[in-house]
């Protein structure tokens, strides 16, 4: 099943020291910056067949707050 | 390629979903709305570019507002003022191809209508006729630059569907109007285009011939008995046929490569009332039981192309994976499971089209025809041993009780090429051999990594009036698994089950029928020894019980004789997983 942090690995390969960090989100990584953190959550829609409202997509700045609304939407990961 | 990538939208730089273009191509992306800059700039940026990409979408170049306005004017008017717009919304372009001629330049637009049906039921809308002298006015430029290439993305989109291809929240919230599903859908159209930029069109088509250009098996089967032109599936398989026509009116060499008797093969095209395919339409052909990795290259030696020209179409996975294996330039696509989806797969494939096609190229299958003509005698040999190797082989023995006893009547009664003595059985005479005091039987039933081929083989030996010497009553083999060497793993089971019940002499037959010569020169490859060739005592004494066992033998019947103790039988390390 795929989780958060292969997703963190796909769209930062080899940048993220624990990518299961619930604290990652842009500027943790140089390459995270806004844009890619847009892409990373068309990502996880793309990956977890969701979709976040426009408000969810400018509320959800962490992996933890990411988990968190994925499990609100009944995804098991 | 290095491209740049321009648009009237934000194409969301570093999403995965460029990965498919990505994967052969640099991506640099222009800032968002920076296309008309670009193309109307110095040019430097373009030095060390290889081509350019712009993505228009007409929702941007001409909102609504400017829709009201045009819908509001006389015809006349109407013309000269979308006339007007379009050498306005144009001239980065063309400022751009005239300062670079040889650059290619890709315009990849969506124009999709969102509009409601009863709209346009009498009349053409604003928006259809804009998005029609858009096509217009960009074909004629594509007329005139030979390095414009034009990709209209709505054709595309239609695959997928338009509402899984926009996203209007990735608009209103990152001026995108696509989804990450459109992206992919314009970076794998994108991908098509450069790569046939870079790379000609492949030329042959070559066909299997059972189960793909018709069901069932012809050696099996017989003319009456194939699936084909009728409704359903039959229909299908004449669908794809009239496909593989087309392809040919547009250039495409057709080839056939099957593992069949030819003039079973022949047979079809001559006689079936069903085939779309004629027989002038085939190029070449390799028919015959070599591996399907020795005929293609032989047959593109034939036309004086490369490996890399040929797209390799067969329903089995397994040819489709030995030929991958051993001829890895080949184009061998994973098709369909189902036949009813192979004509559209087949049309809407990318190996055949050209960005032009001219009167040279459709003559060229008289060329390649009268090539084949000429090479048709060189032809070489392969080894497929390495990988049978590698797939797996699970052989399992079967018993023959009353849940697989319906399954061996049928495999008497259908099959026709790997049968030895092509003795129909059925189920009250194979019960009553199997349960003849010396008498035995099995099954044999085998799968690998391409899935499980179900009950396949069967074995029946009867015994003879002496104790010691038994009788190979039939021995067959379906042409599903056939090039895995299954029949010498069912003669090893025989072999060892013969040992067992204390025989020592194996006596067999290959009695001549109008389709298993195939399997002719199996019981020498594997170990047993003409009857002839024995010293003159052992000789008679098999041969007069061989007439017993087998009166009614023709007089072409072959026989042949193993010493049970001493019978070595190859390829069986291709099972030394052996579960049974």
């Amino acid at each position: 099943m795929t989780k958060l942090s292969d997703l963190v690995e796909e769209m930062f390969p080899g940048q993220a020291t624990n990518p299961s960090d619930p604290d990652l989100g842009p500027g943790a990584l140089p390459a995270w910056d806004s844009l890619a953190h847009y892409n990373f959550l068309l990502l996880v829609e793309d990956t977890f067949d969701v979709q976040f409202s426009p408000e969810e997509l400018g509320d959800l700045r962490t992996l933890g707050q990411i988990d968190a609304c994925l499990k609100a939407k009944g995804v098991s990961i | 390629m290095k491209l740049i990538l321009c648009s009237t939208s934000f194409l969301l730089p570093g999403n995965p979903a460029w990965a498919e273009l990505a994967k052969h191509h640099e991506l640099n992306f222009a800032g968002y709305d920076e296309w008309s800059s670009l193309m109307l700039g110095d040019g430097r940026r373009f030095d060390e570019t290889n081509a350019l990409v712009w993505l228009p979408f007409l929702d941007d170049l001409f909102p609504l507002s400017k829709q009201s306005e045009l819908q509001s004017m006389p015809s006349m008017k109407f013309q000269e003022a979308l006339d007007s717009f379009f050498a306005t919304v144009l001239t980065p372009l063309d400022s751009f191809l005239e300062r670079h001629p040889s650059l290619p330049v890709v315009v990849a637009w969506s124009a999709a209508d969102c509009g409601s049906p009863i709209e346009s039921a009498r009349e053409p809308t604003t928006w259809q006729r804009v998005r029609a002298a858009w096509q217009e006015n960009l074909y004629q430029r594509s007329s005139q630059h030979a390095n414009l290439l034009l990709l209209d993305l709505d054709r595309q989109f239609s695959g997928p569907g338009w509402l899984k291809c926009f996203d209007d929240r990735n608009y209103f919230t990152s001026h995108c109007r696509l989804s990450m599903t459109g992206i992919k859908t314009v970076a794998l159209s994108l991908a098509s285009i450069l790569d046939r930029y870079e790379r000609a069109a492949h030329k042959v088509l070559v066909l299997d011939c059972d189960n793909t250009l018709w069901g069932g098996v012809i050696g099996e089967d017989g003319l009456s008995g194939i699936v084909l032109g009728q409704d359903g599936l039959g229909q299908a398989y004449q669908e794809f046929q009239t496909v593989c026509r087309y392809l040919a009116t547009q250039g495409v060499v057709l080839a056939l490569c099957s593992k069949n008797n030819e003039e079973d093969v022949w047979d079809v095209f001559d006689k079936h009332q069903g085939m779309v395919l004629k027989k002038k339409d085939i190029i070449g052909a390799r028919i015959n039981w070599r591996p399907k990795a020795h005929n293609l290259p032989e047959l593109a030696d034939e036309f004086g192309l490369g490996l890399d020209s040929l797209v390799f179409w067969d329903d089995n996975p397994l040819e489709r994976a030995q030929v991958k294996e051993a001829l890895p330039m080949a184009e061998v696509p994973e098709v369909p499971e189902q036949v009813v989806y192979w004509p559209r797969f087949l049309r809407s494939s990318n190996w055949f089209s050209r960005f032009m096609l001219t009167e040279e190229d459709r003559k060229k299958s008289l060329q390649y025809r009268m090539r084949a003509q000429f090479q048709e005698a060189a032809r070489g040999q392969a080894d497929e041993t390495t990988f049978l190797r590698d797939i797996g082989l699970t052989p399992r023995q079967v018993p023959i009780e009353a849940t697989s006893l319906s399954r061996a009547a049928q495999l008497s009664t259908k099959t026709n090429q790997f049968n030895l003595r092509v003795v129909r059985r059925d189920e009250a005479a194979i019960m009553e051999l199997c349960n003849r005091s010396g008498g035995m039987g099995f099954l044999g039933g085998l799968s690998d990594r391409f899935g499980d081929h179900g009950i396949v083989g069967m074995v029946l030996l009867s015994p003879t009036p002496d104790p010691m010497v038994g009788f190979l009553d039939t021995y067959l083999l379906s042409c599903r698994v056939l090039g895995r060497h299954f029949e010498a793993w069912l003669l090893s089971r025989l072999a060892l089950k013969m040992r067992e019940a204390g025989y020592r002499w194996l006596l067999a037959e290959h009695r001549p029928a109008p389709r298993n010569q195939m399997c002719a020169g199996f019981l020498v490859e594997h170990g047993l020894k003409k009857l002839h060739d024995w010293e003159p005592e052992i000789r008679q004494k098999m041969e007069m019980l061989a007439n017993e066992m087998s009166p009614e033998a023709p007089p072409q019947t072959k026989r042949f004789l193993a010493d049970l103790h001493e019978l070595d039988i190859p390829f069986l390390d291709l099972y030394n997983h052996d579960q049974a």
